[in-house]
């Protein structure tokens, strides 16, 4: 017997099927159907997840697509290339349509046949209107048109079976069978009811007839097939698989044409861009090896077609080079010779000694991969010029597919089983999720009790089912997919949940499997912060400054990273990042590619980061197993550390193919996705031991793949983004005011606040100047210091100030005379603002230039103003009776400045308090580098950080803030257990512990945790009584 | 806080009591760790004082309270009984007061100058009342005022003030905090912003300067405080009937838990009675049970009486002889009888002798054959037969068009087992298989193929095969 | 539901129909009819009569006995009076009555603890006024209570449908209706033992709907499918019996 199954739901028809893609192929071959159809409803966002499971199977995919419309079931299905390109239209139509997640299709969308697409009509119960419809249908889809009788043996189930097929017989058309599959197979009708009573947001023992009456729509067998339908039926299917040839194969990429210009090759195109970008990054010359280099990159890349993809990136990178927006790019073939004369990166490959081959080559067969970070003020910018490049229909978002996690899984599944929201919230909240040797889906078994009830038995099966299941589609940060043609022929395109952005159905794995190419376009707040410091630095030097032009290899800045002082620079701001700074003492540029890499959860999990340290100070010796490995693993010291080294060493020690390895790194990209890993794992250890490692070495190896698969980090990620952590570092080490402002410009963007990177910056000697109604403009900005000319003083910029409009400031520094306002009256003459605006500036200190203190100044601003429309003089302006506030104490003061503007200027708090002696014993931050290691100490600061890293299981890291600096807590699990409400709600905390040292490196070990907040309150009342 | 002036007669006094935590108390059947959520259910909105004492404070995310405190019991906001709670305040305060003014949702106002006479002044009233709270176990706060609003911004800002006099309120009131005024947040921003911090500081500013700054409102507002503008209040109206319902937020076991519920709806009664100058003969105390069905208690007082503690006690011997055979889930209050105080006593419920009422039949049936004897019929949307039938009294939630067809008459209470020598062919087969599965998330999970089929003497029955194979006859066409 | 005049006029001049209190019965509440005309020809006034007592004997249920009355009792179920069903022997199965247009919210069903409280049901509910049908359940020998009932049924303006088994068609019975009824493939057959102004008829068929179910109705019978294959649909061998 024959069977195609040509109406089946997956899980991207989201909230209904009940099983992945892959697992109804497997079935449907397992079954032996000839064919199989994925028909989602109004979405083929499934289909290329079920066409890789059919590879190599001699199972065929059809695609399809379900549509409901006035009670009736439509599917349609894709015989070839030009049908399939319509159905896409069809769903985008219907997808444009509405709002994100729903469709609306209309009858008349299909008057025209849909573009050759097969139709199955499955009538509803209306019967006069399925006679109505079907006549209809039979005309627009003439010869193409099948009634679908599905029998699913439910209540009315052999009355509608007869009804229908009369139905078929009095209009003449062809009926055939189907089975409405929402699932593999029948176990999983407790998921699908589940993911019901989620749809309608409700539970299953309330969801009642919602809920299917039995398990039968799944994939049946032939037996139950041959029961139910007559033979005609069943060989109905196997004709309409016949006349389905499409395959999602043909879908070959279309570049976009206009990069080239006419009369010439992709090829010599881009070798002409590439041999002018080499004049200008080797003005010199360009040395023997670097052109080697080129030439054979440039070979490789006309081999496997990739012209067109290096010159589609070039083009938006050109573009944001001419508006001097900064773009860096970073991925596996981002660091090649080729970009850096594409300007497509700043890291020079020939200097960090990173070889092309190691990113891009033939025999992995791997797609390209370059991202590109822009400004992230200014990405918009970019994303806007490909849309008006390309056009809406040409270019388009890719997808994020928004899948169930721990956490969302426990909560709908436990709402949907009945159970109370803050039950659910409860058993999330003792989830260890870092535990690895107890996975949280056991920690969660075991929270049933030693004998759990049978419904909390099913709530953790479903929830370990659920896992992975796809829930909306949402759109990608950045990935574009650009086309030759309507995008909306290549894949549906539906609206995203921000408006004018459109995503399409396919996420960046499946744009992968099907080789379709996506440009990565990122933002980055530390390009802004980047381009501002340069900007500013042009402007002090008056000659133009540019990434190009700093110095490399700088022992300045060397140093000063060493001793983790690093506040504010690129990516080794963070607590972890800064503990190990003094360790690894970075002196050269891949120090820090390594830096960058190692902080990471994969590295830490994995094991890597002492044996490396061990070995970089000399204390342990490097050895290789074997001189293989030694040239895989020598640059970081016989210490995996990137994702590359692994994929490496499976092929070099464990005897992988190119093919084989290549999937090992998608299995690690997707393996919390999948799970697909554990296979390769034995068959790394077997290919291993069989290779003479040893049993430890090759488990370790495993390991370290674990962690990588979760937060894996190559190489070419690492040297990007160490350019620009030497970069920011240069900045801040020899322009710290300029750097301190460009950061506060672009904020909000990295680890740190305003407040702490003002903190920061007057502890490296940068005056900071208060915000001045007649100086600070909106942006902070720099100005010569009076007494040292040389000196720059940062100003701080009405920015800051809460409440403010900045079209308020704008006007105000309009009317700005020349040498500033001299009154309060004569600011509100000479320009209107609103009143909160007014009051926002004075709230903020910024009016005390013209007043006598800023309560004062806001009693005068709050008056009504004077102004009158016509009037073109402003009438006498203080009316009422003078009246003189007091001025504010110094912590009123402080208070103010910290509501308004987040910082201040004025003594630190914990100064105040240490003078009045509520501290008594405590030391500063500042004392604590006289103390010795295991040393009792008190502190007290305000907490300005608290930090679960992913990688320290239990630890807390707390930072302090006091007058002189910062203090690192390290709070262990049972202390913050213990002392949980001081470490979660204190502002200001006082600490005794034991000090550790390590070099430079200097933690409290917290041992018992005061919350003093309220001292602060108290000394308000204090002051308030000396007065 | 020492009276400056000799208080004169005409001075209004109003007193302002704030029950903080009324929103949890009125869900609570006893003292214990409780908080109440936020409107989204992520967050405390208030904690119980043992649950302040474990250190969970409002504001805190649950997963926190949690692990902070495992055994917390947490309530979802309930404004209708927040509501209902309030009133029966009302009517408590009813005692003490003629005027009783809501502040939903969680104050009372009560205008007591003119109450002083009978209680022989304000600190015997106070003293009657503070013990009357206590039994009924409140959290509050409270302060008296000259002005209604003197008194709710006092009581509110915790002064626990009782006091009388004009002057020696306008006194207190001058150190009020600015935040504590209920103002607008950034009226109230804008006032610290410029240094002003207690109410004496306000009133000292030229009020045209307040006026053309903060608009008249404020200056209204201030009027109103200190009383130089009146400030008329609408009187909370007592329903006609008196009725108290109470859901119990979770099922009750033990006959004597009623009590401290009971109390309040006691107490709530008192007052109900003197303010409508009134006395109870009978009460009908109604319990609720589990399954819809309900046990009602008549409990009389020939001469009829006020008092709560009286009829506390007379709940309190009915309610030691009951036995809970089910949970009770709410509790309701009303009054059969009423008695004047002078007058004769009379039935407010006349009509009900008519013998039409159609309720009337079915309460009798009750009366004789049981609660549960007499069971409506209704729809419910389950796909198992034997669920479809049971639905909740007036909520049949089925529409008609996923009404299952082709259903018999009759259901059978059990499943029959059908005897080897019954089984087809002897039955003949019209119809089926309708495959039923379902309801694997209870105890009663169904995997059942259903037939109709025809026995010999030509009836037509509804059978079933289940995963086991066995035949089972589930009902007739009758 | 109203009668159908053709079969009325044949019934006028067939002579079957008594006609004699046809002018007085316009005073008393009308007779409804059964929904049936086989039915309505064999029941004085064309239909069910009100305010009295109907018996319906049968064997064993499932023998048309609901089937007779459902048109009956949706008709009453649109007034606001309830009927009520007294001691039914199984679930009358809620589903079924309102598929039958019957609107559930009028009905309501009690069970009593004994025979004394079951009759004492029926006669308090019977004249209470508060019902438009009262249904119930009586063994044999109960010709005094059935004579009680009658009365209360009277009074209380209320029909009174009583079910009992069919060897009590040989006992004397107060109740003014008696029906004898007998399963049969295409419905049911009624006998009219005793019919007030009238004397006994022969057996009659009556196509009663809910005893063959609309599946089989809707089904032309032919002989080869009156046996279907005997096996589940599906056998449990395979994986899919993981469902069943």
């Amino acid at each position: 017997m024959d069977y195609a199954e040509l109406h089946c739901l997956s899980n991207f028809s989201f909230l209904r099927g009940a099983s992945h893609p892959d697992e109804l192929v497997q079935r449907a071959h397992e079954l032996g159907y000839r064919a199989l159809a994925i028909t989602d409803e109004c979405s083929v966002a499934g289909v290329v997840r079920a066409w890789e499971a059919c590879r190599g199977l001699p199972l065929k995919l059809i695609v399809g697509a379900e549509f409901n419309l006035d009670g009736h079931c439509l599917v349609l299905l894709a015989p070839d290339r030009t049908a399939y390109a319509a159905l896409c239209a069809l769903i985008s139509t219907s997808r444009r349509r509405s709002e994100k997640g729903k469709y609306q299709l209309f009858w008349d969308d299909l008057a025209d046949g849909v573009g050759g697409c097969l139709l199955l009509f499955r009538p509803g119960d209306d019967e006069h209107d399925a006679l109505y419809r079907g006549k209809q249908l039979k005309v627009w889809f003439e010869g193409r048109c099948w009634w679908l009788l599905e029998r699913l043996l439910d209540n009315g189930d052999e009355t509608r079976f007869k009804q229908q097929q009369r139905q078929a017989r009095m209009l003449d058309i062809p009926a055939v069978c189907g089975n409405d599959v929402h699932m593999h197979h029948p176990d999983r009708q407790r998921l699908q009811d589940v993911l019901t009573a989620i749809r309608l947001r409700t539970s299953v023992q309330r969801a009642g007839f919602e809920l299917a009456a039995n398990a039968e729509r799944h994939l049946r067998s032939f037996r139950k097939l041959q029961h139910l339908y007559s033979e005609a039926l069943l060989s109905e299917t196997i004709n309409i698989a016949e006349r389905c040839q499409f395959d999602l194969k043909e879908l070959r990429y279309e570049y976009p044409s206009e990069l080239v210009p006419e009369g010439k090759t992709a090829g010599q195109h881009l070798l002409e861009l590439v041999d002018t970008g080499k004049q200008l990054r080797y003005p010199q010359g360009v040395p023997d090896k670097v052109q080697r280099q080129i030439n054979y990159e440039l070979r490789v890349i006309a081999e496997l077609h990739y012209e067109h993809y290096f010159l589609t990136i070039h083009d938006i990178v050109r573009f944001a080079r001419e508006q001097q927006i900064l773009c860096q790019g970073r991925g596996s073939a981002a660091n090649s010779v080729v970009c850096y004369c594409l300007h497509i990166t700043e890291v020079d490959p020939t200097q960090v000694n990173l070889l092309f081959e190691r990113f891009i080559s033939k025999e992995r067969n791997e797609p390209p991969d370059i991202d590109v970070d822009f400004e992230h003020e200014r990405r918009e910018e970019v994303i806007q010029y490909i849309y008006q490049r390309y056009g809406r229909e040409r270019a388009g978002l890719a997808a994020t597919v928004i899948s169930y996690r721990a956490k969302s899984a426990i909560r709908d599944v436990g709402k949907a089983l009945g159970m109370d929201e803050s039950y659910l919230s409860w058993l999330i909240s003792r989830l260890d999720r870092r535990d690895r040797s107890n996975p949280w889906l056991k920690q969660l078994a075991g929270m049933g009790g030693d004998n759990p009830a049978p419904i909390y038995r099913q709530f953790v099966e479903l929830v370990a089912q659920i896992l992975n299941f796809p829930r909306h589609l949402s759109q990608h940060v950045g990935g574009f997919v650009i086309s030759a043609g309507p995008l909306s022929e290549l894949v549906p395109v539906e609206n995203a949940a921000m408006q004018d952005r459109t995503v399409i159905q396919w996420n960046k794995d499946d744009l992968e499997a099907l080789g379709l190419l996506k440009v990565d376009v990122l933002s980055l707040g530390m390009l802004t912060a980047i381009r501002k410091t340069l900007d500013l630095l042009s402007e002090q030097q008056d000659s133009p400054m540019r990434v190009q032009d700093i110095p490399r290899e700088d022992p300045a800045v060397y140093a000063m990273l060493s001793k983790a002082d690093s506040i504010g620079v690129f990516q080794v701001e963070s607590r972890a990042q800064m503990s190990m700074l003094p360790r690894l003492k970075p002196n050269k540029f891949y120090d820090l590619v390594i830096e960058v890499a190692i902080v990471r959860p994969g590295p830490i999990q994995g094991d890597m980061v002492h044996p490396y340290l061990r070995r970089r100070d000399g204390l342990e010796p490097v050895e290789y197993p074997s001189e293989a490995v030694r040239e895989v693993l020598e640059r970081t010291l016989g210490v995996p550390i990137f994702q590359e080294q692994v994929i490496k060493l499976a092929m070099v020690a464990a005897g992988f193919s190119g093919g084989e390895a290549d999937q090992l790194r998608r299995a690690m990209a997707a393996w919390r996705r999948s799970g697909h890993i554990q296979k390769y794992q034995q068959k790394l250890v077997d290919g291993m031991l069989s290779r003479g490692y040893e049993l430890e070495f090759a488990q370790r190896i495993c390991r370290q793949i674990e962690g990588f698969g979760e937060y894996g980090f190559p190489e070419s990620h690492a040297a990007s983004f160490a350019l620009l952590v030497y970069i920011s570092a240069w900045l801040k080490c020899h322009h710290p005011a300029a750097f301190c402002c460009s950061l506060l410009n672009s904020q909000p963007m990295g680890f740190y606040s305003a407040a702490q990177l003002v903190q920061d910056v007057r502890q490296h000697g940068v005056t900071v100047l208060p915000i001045d109604l007649n100086a600070s403009g909106w942006d902070h900005s720099l100005e010569r210091q009076q007494d040292q000319p040389d000196r720059w003083a940062l100003r701080l910029g009405m920015r800051l100030i809460k409440g403010l409009s900045k079209q308020g400031a704008e006007t105000l520094l309009a009317a700005r005379p020349v040498d500033g306002f001299t009154s309060v009256s004569q600011a509100r003459q000479r320009c209107r603002l609103s009143r909160s605006d007014w009051d926002a500036l004075a709230a903020a200190g910024a009016m005390n230039a013209v007043s006598e203190h800023r309560y004062q100044a806001r009693w005068e601003l709050l008056a009504e103003t004077p102004w009158l429309e016509l009037d073109p003089e402003p009438v006498n302006e203080v009316r009422d009776e003078p009246v003189r506030l007091a001025a504010p104490d110094e912590q009123s003061d402080l208070e103010e400045d910290y509501r308004n503007t987040g910082l201040s200027l004025g003594r630190h708090p914990l100064a105040m308090m240490r003078e009045q002696g509520i501290l008594p014993r405590c030391l500063s931050a500042a004392q604590l580098s006289d103390c010795r290691h295991g040393q009792l100490v008190h502190v007290a600061g305000l907490v300005t950080n608290r930090q679960r890293p992913g990688t320290a299981s239990g630890v807390t890291f707390v930072t302090l803030e006091d007058e002189t600096g910062q203090i690192n807590l390290v709070v262990w699990q049972a202390t913050a257990k213990a002392q949980r409400r001081a470490l979660l709600a204190a502002n200001i905390l006082q600490v005794s512990g034991v000090l550790e040292r390590e070099g430079d490196v200097i933690h409290v070990v917290a041992g018992r945790l005061q919350d003093i907040s309220f001292q602060w309150d108290a000394l308000k009342v204090k002051s308030r009584d000396f007065r | 806080m020492k009276q400056t002036a000799p208080p004169t007669e005409r001075d209004p006094l109003w007193l302002y009591l704030h029950f903080p935590l009324l929103a949890l108390e009125a869900q609570l059947l006893e003292k214990g760790i409780a908080g109440l959520l936020d409107e989204r259910g992520q967050k405390l909105a208030l904690c119980s004082y043992e649950a302040g004492q474990e250190g969970l404070e409002p504001g805190m995310a649950i997963a926190t309270a949690f692990s902070i405190c495992p055994e917390i019991e947490l309530f979802h906001p309930n404004p209708e009984r927040l509501q209902q709670q309030l009133e029966s305040l009302a009517l408590w305060a009813g005692s003490y007061s003629a005027q009783v003014v809501l502040c939903p949702p969680e104050g009372l106002l009560l205008e007591v100058a003119s109450m002083l006479h009978y209680f022989d002044g304000l600190p015997p009233l106070w003293q009657r009342m503070q013990s009357s709270l206590r039994t009924l176990g409140f959290h509050i706060r409270y302060a008296t005022g000259h002005t209604p609003l003197a008194a709710r911004l006092l009581a509110r800002g915790g002064r626990s003030l009782c006091i009388e006099g004009k002057q020696a309120h306008l006194q207190v009131l001058q150190l009020l905090p600015i935040q504590q005024l209920e103002l607008p947040a950034k009226q109230q921003d804008q006032l610290r912003g410029m240094g002003l911090l207690r109410l004496e500081q306000l009133q000292a500013l030229p009020r045209e300067a307040i006026s053309s700054r903060f608009g008249t409102q404020l200056l209204n507002y201030l009027d109103r405080i200190s009383g130089q503008r009146p400030d008329p209040q609408v009187c909370f109206e007592p329903p006609p009937l008196f009725q108290q319902f109470h859901e119990f937020s979770r099922e009750v076991e033990n006959s004597l838990a009623l009590l401290f519920p009971l109390r309040r709806m006691l107490e709530a009664l008192a007052g109900y009675l003197r303010q409508r100058d009134l006395l109870a003969q009978q009460l009908e105390l109604i319990l609720v049970e589990r399954d819809g069905g309900h046990q009602q208690h008549s409990l009389g007082h020939a001469a009829g009486a006020a008092d709560a503690e009286v009829w506390l006690a007379l709940c309190k011997l009915r309610l030691e002889q009951v036995k809970l055979e089910k949970p009770i889930l709410a509790l309701q209050l009303e009054v059969e009888r009423f008695k004047g105080q002078q007058q004769q006593s009379y039935d407010l419920f006349e009509r009900r002798k008519q013998a039409e009422d159609p309720m009337d039949l079915l309460s009798r049936l009750r009366v004789r054959l049981g609660e549960t004897a007499v069971q409506p019929l209704a729809l419910s949307p389950d796909h198992r037969p034997e669920l479809g039938w049971q639905g909740l009294p007036g909520r049949s939630c089925v529409v008609d068009k996923v009404l299952p067809k082709g259903r018999p008459g009759w259901l059978l209470q059990v499943p029959q087992i059908i005897a080897e020598q019954q089984l087809p062919p002897h039955i003949e087969l019209l119809a089926g298989p309708e495959r039923i599965s379902s309801g694997w998330w209870d105890e009663t999970q169904v995997r059942r193929d259903y037939y109709v089929g025809r026995w010999r003497d030509g009836r037509c029955g509804w059978l079933f095969r289940d995963a086991r194979g066995g035949w089972y006859l589930h009902g007739w066409f009758g | 539901m109203s009668t159908e005049s053709g079969s009325l006029h044949t019934l006028f001049n067939k002579g079957t129909l008594w006609r004699g209190r046809q002018t007085e019965g316009q005073s008393r509440p009308q007779c409804l009819s059964s929904g049936y005309p086989q039915l309505d020809a064999l029941l004085p006034g064309q239909g069910w009569p009100a305010s009295q007592l109907v018996e319906l004997l049968y064997r064993e249920e499932g023998s048309g006995e609901l089937g007779l009355l459902l048109p009956l009792l949706a008709e009453l179920s649109q007034q606001e009076r309830w009927l009520l069903w007294v001691d039914p022997p199984h679930i009358p199965y809620a589903p079924a009555l309102r598929d039958a247009g019957v609107n559930l919210d009028r009905v309501q069903v009690v069970r009593s603890n004994s025979r004394r409280d079951r009759l004492w049901c029926l006669e308090q509910s019977l004249k209470s006024g508060c019902c438009s049908a009262v249904l119930g359940w009586l063994p044999t020998g109960q010709e005094k209570a059935i004579r009680r009932l009658q009365v209360a049924a009277n009074e209380g303006d209320c029909r009174g449908f009583l079910f009992r088994h069919s060897r009590c068609q040989d006992q004397h019975s107060a109740a003014p209706c008696r029906l004898l009824l007998e399963p049969h493939p295409e419905g049911v057959t009624v006998s009219a033992l005793k019919r007030r102004g009238g004397w006994p008829l022969p057996p009659r068929l009556v196509p009663v709907q809910s005893a063959a179910p609309a599946v089989v109705a809707a089904e032309e019978r032919k002989p080869k499918r009156t046996r279907p294959q005997l096996r589940l649909v599906g056998s449990r061998d395979e994986a899919d019996s993981a469902s069943h």
